[in-house]
């Protein structure tokens, strides 16, 4: 426990020094929060486009997972590559350090980074934007949880498939921001054509705005979206593991 | 006593290429043990069975009497490890690094002594980035005993080092081994396993091909000694030939080589003074591992 507690502060210090990986999880969003809520968020009333609430209503439980990918497609694949790619995993695994504490870790960081942004984000929503409250806090923490296991599988996924740091970076930097246009946080999915609403839904972003913005707004745990998610969840771990043992 | 490592019948294979053949040694507790090999002579590939790091297609390998396989846990805390082409993170601090890797024995490590010990302390707040080649290699091996191992394996821990660097590192290996610790030297530097290595085990293709002292080495596969010196170009050395047990006489220009083996030198010497030559520069090269290894394998190391 010692050793685990000791990983997480290192790996908290670690990406709060890496400057790509502070940006796309805590700037970033923040600043396309407050972009989006210049534009349509000072012209309060509901709109069907929005799902009949206030565009900023719509906006911030999307943003809870934009973090959320910025977590797992871009700070960790990135970070497990280059792990990978230098050595750095081999010379944790010749240490007595268990395979269970390194991957705990990274979950734990990830976390932490996620609640920190998403506070962040809050900030402006709330006193600013005045956005309402979630329906239900429980089910919004719940959809969180499970949309958080999911990306950072999923970038542990990318970080153990790729070859290398700057192929991680080439891979989950695009996928952030194709996502993120294409899962309803960009462009509302009311104004999406329908192939780019079909594209979006084969990508688990669709589904985590979906999951968190249905708890948020008051339509209760979507079933449907907690499925996919938990699917993507279970493939990209066990795909993982299998990397894992064979590297 | 118990020997340290006792490996039997070694065999690794990664899909059709054989890494490692059939690799059998022993290794006592206190030694300096070097495997010496070319580039892909399956040295690492061994180093990395006795690690744990890798499962063994056959063979039987003891470890500290463990079994590395069954009890990988138990072992890594019990050994040190330097790997080969291995870094840690550029933006972690040299203390963030011994304290972690200090924890993960799950008791207080004395991390900070050794620290000092290896000349880390004006670097405690670097980051492994900034680090010279020599000062992350330092921290390596500190990061190799920050559990007290009873055994470390350092392999190439000098590659990349400037020739000064390469000397220190020399030293820091002595220390280790003068705490009491059993020390698995994996190298390709014939220099680096002459001068630290209490028993080497010359690996090529897969197989231990020689396994002796140093010396017991030379001696047993090198014993030819070159006697140079340089004579006036037109000379008559012909009689250099009879004198006892010179083998061969190369002239090269001015340059004369002598090969012969035992007391050569004195007899080459007493000859020459004998003939009214006394050349100012008369020199004898001694036989090198880099011998032993053109003479077993028929290949050199560092060409």
């Amino acid at each position: 426990m010692r050793a685990l507690g000791k990983l997480i502060v290192v790996e908290l210090k670690l990406f709060l020094r890496d400057p790509i990986t502070l940006v796309f999880t805590l700037i970033l969003p923040f600043l396309i929060l407050i972009v989006m809520g210049e534009v349509f968020g000072r012209n309060a009333g509901v709109s069907e486009m929005y799902r009949n609430v206030n565009a900023m209503d719509y906006y911030a439980p999307a943003y809870v997972g934009i973090v959320m990918a910025a977590v797992g497609l871009v700070a960790i694949p990135v970070h497990i590559a280059g792990y990978r790619e230098r050595g750095i995993l081999r010379r944790l695994r010749a240490s007595s350090l268990s395979t269970m504490s390194l991957f705990t870790s990274q979950l734990a960081v990830g976390a932490l980074i996620t609640v920190v942004s998403v506070i962040v984000l809050m900030l402006p929503s709330v006193f600013i934007y005045h956005i309402q409250a979630p329906s239900s806090l429980p089910l919004v923490v719940a959809a969180s949880v499970l949309a958080l296991v999911m990306c950072c599988s999923l970038g542990a996924f990318l970080g153990f498939v790729l070859p290398s740091a700057r192929a991680a970076q080439g891979v989950g930097m695009p996928l952030w921001f194709f996502m993120f246009m294409l899962s309803g946080g960009g462009p509302p999915r009311g104004v999406m054509t329908s192939a780019m609403q079909t594209v979006g839904k084969v990508m688990p972003q669709w589904h985590v705005t979906d999951l968190v913005q249905d708890a948020w707004l008051g339509y209760g745990w979507n079933v449907v979206a907690s499925l996919v998610l938990l699917g993507f969840l279970v493939v990209a771990a066990a795909i993982t593991f299998l990397a894992f043992r064979r590297e | 006593m118990a020997p340290v490592i006792q490996v039997r019948g070694l065999r690794k294979t990664y899909g059709d290429i054989v890494a490692v053949k059939d690799v059998s040694f022993e290794v006592a507790e206190g030694e300096i043990f070097g495997l010496l090999g070319p580039n892909g002579a399956g040295k690492t590939t061994t180093v990395e069975c006795l690690q744990g790091l890798r499962r063994p297609d056959a063979g039987e390998v003891r470890v500290l009497g463990l079994d590395p396989q069954a009890d990988r846990q138990t072992l890594r805390q019990r050994i040190g490890s330097q790997l080969q082409e291995s870094a840690l993170p550029d933006r972690i601090k040299v203390w963030e690094a011994l304290d972690l890797f200090g924890s993960f024995l799950g008791r207080e490590a004395d991390w900070r002594t050794l620290m000092e010990q290896w000349g880390l302390t004006p670097k405690r707040n670097a980051s492994f980035g900034s680090l010279s080649g020599g000062q992350r290699q330092r921290l390596f091996v500190a990061l190799a005993l920050v559990n007290n191992p009873k055994l470390v394996f350092l392999d190439e821990m000098t590659t990349g080092l400037d020739p000064a660097a390469r000397r220190t590192a020399w030293d820091l290996v002595r220390q280790i081994r003068d705490r009491g610790a059993t020390v698995v030297l994996v190298t390709h530097f014939m220099e680096e396993a002459e001068q630290l290595c209490d028993r080497v085990a010359v690996i090529d293709r897969g197989q231990i091909v020689a396994l002796n002292s140093p010396q017991g080495l030379v001696n047993a596969y090198a014993s030819q000694i070159r006697v140079i010196f340089t004579a006036p170009a037109g000379a008559d050395m012909s009689w250099l030939e009879q004198v006892d047990r010179v083998k061969k006489v190369a002239r090269r220009g001015s340059r004369v080589e002598v090969e012969g083996d035992g007391p050569v030198l004195a007899l080459v010497s007493a000859a020459l003074v004998n003939h009214g030559v006394t050349p100012p520069d008369l020199r004898v090269e001694q036989p090198t591992l880099e011998d032993v290894f053109l003479t077993i394998t028929g290949t050199s190391l560092s060409g």
